[in-house]
């Protein structure tokens, strides 16, 4: 038994990195823009399938693939929210909440993407991409992880570093935050907001794409998949929506949730675990296991 | 918006009943289901637009109740005998209940959050009628006998219609009286600003909760009305893409307007007839068009069909 | 010497590790017309919103006619008599002036649904109108009663944000700087208008202002924040002479 529950954690851990990777992108869009990003899991399949196209059909090798999937999908993101998103908000009806009509476009665009994917030929047939590492497996007593595991825990782990080292660090990072916080004081120092929300999806969007190429060398691959999206909400939410690191918390408990309810209750029961966990937070502790306080909102 | 609606506005709702019972003597089957499936969806959509356009609240969790409505006409009937005549109205109240008891935790929530629990709420509850097979037919689905009224068999579009057509009537007077109640009223100012509301005296949260429960209820009546014309019900038409469907209906209609959500009923609901003459592929087709139509609505009309083609006038019919 | 209608007692309020105020404590008396001034960010607004309740302080209480305040939800303040306006002109942008106005007089149209047939049904909502319309007509609104509030203009705007404060018939008025924005002439209607309310119908008024030409105007009484703290209090003259409000906030600001 208790091998059986080491291993449900070390293969938690691995998946769980992923969903913390797509609940990443999730929150910093949430942050910048108060917008959950619907198509979230749209944009993760797309990353998917255009690393299939990428390895498959251009032959690049795996490394670019990573890039090109992720700056394909960055002009995705970022040319939605310049074009689309920025037209929504300029079209504020009172008596209509902005947030609804925004995040009606987002599940907009996760109907698009789906839509589009589907119109290519074989997109339908069940894939799973190769894997960046392969090899023998590698056993750590009883518990069994594959090169790509570790693959997988590497580059996402690389990828928050970056994220970080990016937020923290650099200019654009810094201005970013501060639009965030406090989009008109931001403007008013002369921080260009528009070109920073775009940036900022896609920088999310990247993200997704390269946790789709993870997801799907994991996973078999469907136009469908985008559903993974509320795993990654339900890491968000653990982590209070409200903090970078609690996404990566929040997506490793997850994994290891996800695998544990697996082992002792049912699969079938995996499925919903998700939805427990995002609905039992959200009524008792909205602000997740890192929020602080609910703060009051400035009236 | 204050006062008694109008007697002439309820003419065409006596006309829709007429309609109801006429036309099954004239029109082909294949119509009638169209019609049933459209004023169906106009009880749902009505129910939805309450919530979403008159109070401002964004609930993913309406297909939910539509499902319990749905299944719980059917089960009260096989289970436990009820006659249809008490199992409609009863999984409409269960229904409602349901949504009283989600809105309290509901209310609480800020938008974006209220969006992402009501979704988790109603992804969680097709998983139900997918697992509790042993009640609800899992991914089987479930049989429906033929409900009967008052000794009339309802089981197909023909025999059903009327009694959409009156349903639907009477959830339409239903819903103008409640818009231009004070609850509207209440609605508006809600959504319009919360604080200008509470300041005024007006119990933000409870009024929350009430419409949850009253928009549950036209989901489990809309869920009911399912059962008339259906020989089958399958966890898969409770799902997310029926959510959109209904999103669709009510945002491109016409967000806080009864007529704006008939006629966005209307469009959406006829959009798969159309695509279906004019492309021969439908399904790889209707998600890229639904996507598309709802990030244009939102980008150009975001006041719906009815809001941008027939603005209001002085005498208002609308919310906005 | 009027007796104290409204206190706040010792009252702390915190936001994560912020103090926006600290032990603030002031009476106002029945029937007077109170201004609460001090530079931005000095806890004025904080100070509304802990009495609408939708702030509860860490500390302190706050009494009104004798009844503690922090007992309540937000919506009862305006059932004990308490009304306000807000900074950003908190209105129902979608509804006409009239009905904002209606939506001011909740608390005196009791329930959702009114039942029973025709006439009598809607008698308690013709007469809230009949006073509506007598109130818009007082502030010179009659005329926009049927246009939607998004379409007023500024001045027009504030006008009705106030007369959805006073539908609620309220003991005490809270105003958040009503007169931002506003021209000099819409200023003096509204010094006139609000004197009026004071000693004429006995209203109590709290005023959170940064334009000191009203202040001066109105106010019997004035209390300084600074940074969350009290730091003067008394008759405008006073509090005009006194150093250390000077030296806050009155020394650095243009109209005073």
């Amino acid at each position: 038994m208790l091998e059986l529950v080491l291993q449900s954690v070390a293969s938690g851990i691995v998946t769980g990195c992923v969903y913390a990777l797509i609940a990443l992108s999730v929150v910093i869009i949430y942050k910048s823009t108060d917008v959950i990003n619907f198509a979230g899991g749209e944009i993760v399949m797309l990353g998917g399938y255009l690393g299939m196209m990428g390895l498959v059909y251009l032959q690049f090798p795996y490394t670019l693939v990573f890039v090109y999937a992720a700056a394909c999908t960055f002009v995705v993101g970022a040319f939605f929210d310049r074009v689309v998103l920025t037209k929504v908000l300029g079209r504020a009806v009172p008596g209509q909440s902005i947030l609804v009509a925004m995040v009606i476009a987002t599940v907009g665009l996760s109907y698009v993407l789906k839509g589009s994917v589907r119109l290519f030929p074989y997109t339908e047939d069940v894939r799973r991409l190769p894997p960046f590492l392969s090899g023998e497996p590698v056993f750590f007593g009883t518990v069994v992880l594959q090169p790509q595991d570790f693959a997988i825990v590497g580059i996402c782990t690389f990828l928050m570093l970056v994220l970080w080292a990016f937020f923290s660090l650099s200019m654009t990072g810094k201005a970013l935050r501060a639009t965030s916080q406090n989009p008109r004081a931001a403007a008013l120092v002369g921080v260009p907001v528009r070109t920073m929300r775009m940036t900022v999806w896609g920088i999310a969007s990247g993200l997704s794409a390269v946790a789709g190429i993870l997801l799907s060398s994991k996973l078999t691959m469907s136009p469908d998949m985008g559903v993974i999206v509320i795993l990654a909400f339900a890491a968000a939410a653990i982590g209070g929506f409200a903090s970078l690191p609690g996404c990566i918390v929040g997506g490793i408990i997850l994994g290891v949730i996800q695998n544990l309810v697996g082992l002792f209750v049912s699969s079938r029961a995996i499925s919903v675990a998700p939805f427990l966990v995002i609905m039992l937070i959200l009524a008792l502790r909205p602000q997740g296991l890192f929020g602080g306080a609910v703060m009051a909102k400035k009236v | 918006m204050h006062g008694t609606p109008r007697l002439t506005r309820l003419l065409p709702l006596l006309a829709l009943v007429l309609l109801g019972a006429l036309l099954p003597l004239f029109v082909p089957q294949y119509y009638l289901y169209i019609g049933n499936m459209l004023m169906m969806y106009a009880v749902l959509a009505l129910g939805l637009d309450l919530l979403l356009g008159w109070a401002g609240q964004f609930a993913f969790a309406h297909i939910a109740f539509f499902g319990v409505g749905a299944y719980g006409t059917v089960l009260l009937q096989s289970r436990l005998g009820l006659p249809f005549v008490v199992s409609m109205p009863l999984a409409a109240l269960l229904a409602g209940l349901l949504g009283l008891l989600i809105a309290f935790p509901a209310a609480r929530l800020r938008a974006v959050y209220l969006a992402l629990a009501t979704f988790a709420f109603a992804e969680g509850a097709q998983w139900l009628f997918n697992a509790w097979d042993t009640v609800t037919g899992g991914a089987d689905g479930l049989r429906i006998k033929a409900p009967l009224l008052f000794g009339r068999a309802l089981g197909d579009d023909l025999r059903a219609f009327p009694f959409i057509a009156l349903i639907l009537a009477l959830v339409v007077a239903a819903t103008m009286y409640l818009t231009t109640s004070r609850l509207g009223r209440a609605l508006c100012a809600i959504r319009d600003s919360e604080h200008a509301a509470a300041a005024s005296g007006i119990d933000v949260r409870m009024t929350k909760v009430i419409v949850f429960a009253l928009s549950a209820c036209y989901a489990g009546i809309a869920g009911g009305m399912l059962t008339t014309f259906q020989s089958f019900i399958h966890p898969e038409s409770f799902g997310f893409a029926q959510v959109v469907l209904m999103l669709s209906m009510v945002v491109v209609g016409g967000l806080g307007s009864l007529a704006g959500t008939l006629v966005g009923v209307l469009a959406l609901g006829l959009l798969p007839e159309v695509l279906r003459t004019t492309m021969r592929s439908l399904l790889i087709w209707q998600e890229l068009v639904y996507g598309l139509i709802l990030v244009l609505a939102m980008m150009y009309m975001p006041r719906g069909l009815w809001g941008t083609f027939v603005r209001g006038k002085a005498g208002r019919k609308t919310s906005r | 010497m009027s007796a104290s209608l409204f206190s706040l007692r010792e009252v702390s309020v915190r936001f994560g590790g912020l103090m926006a105020l600290q032990n603030f404590s002031m009476d106002v008396a029945q029937g007077s017309i109170h201004a609460l001034i001090g530079p931005n960010g000095a806890g004025k607004s904080t100070v509304f919103n802990c009495i609408s309740r939708f702030y509860t302080p860490s500390a302190g209480d706050i009494l009104f006619e004798g009844r503690s305040l922090l007992r309540l939800p937000a919506h009862a303040i305006a059932t004990v008599g308490i009304a306000r306006t807000f900074q950003n002109i908190e209105l129902c942008r979608s509804l006409t002036v009239l009905e904002n106005v209606l939506i001011g007089m909740a608390t005196r149209i009791p329930g959702y649904f009114p039942f029973g047939p025709g006439r009598r049904r809607n008698a308690a909502e013709h007469a809230a109108i009949d006073a509506a319309n007598a109130l818009l007509a007082r502030l010179g609104l009659l005329e926009l009663r049927d246009v939607p509030a998004e379409a007023l203009d500024f001045g027009g705007q504030k006008k009705l944000d106030l007369a959805r404060a006073l539908a609620s018939r309220p003991r005490l008025l809270l105003l958040d700087e009503p007169a931002a924005g506003l021209r000099s002439l819409e200023i003096a209607a509204l010094d006139a208008l609000l004197v009026d309310l004071a000693r004429n119908e006995g209203l109590t008024i709290v005023l959170v202002e940064h334009v000191m030409q009203l202040v001066m105007g109105v106010a019997d009484r004035i209390t300084v924040l600074n940074f969350g703290q009290k730091i003067a209090e008394g008759a405008p003259a006073e509090v005009r002479a006194d150093p250390a409000v000077v030296e806050a906030y009155l020394g650095q600001d243009a109209d005073a």
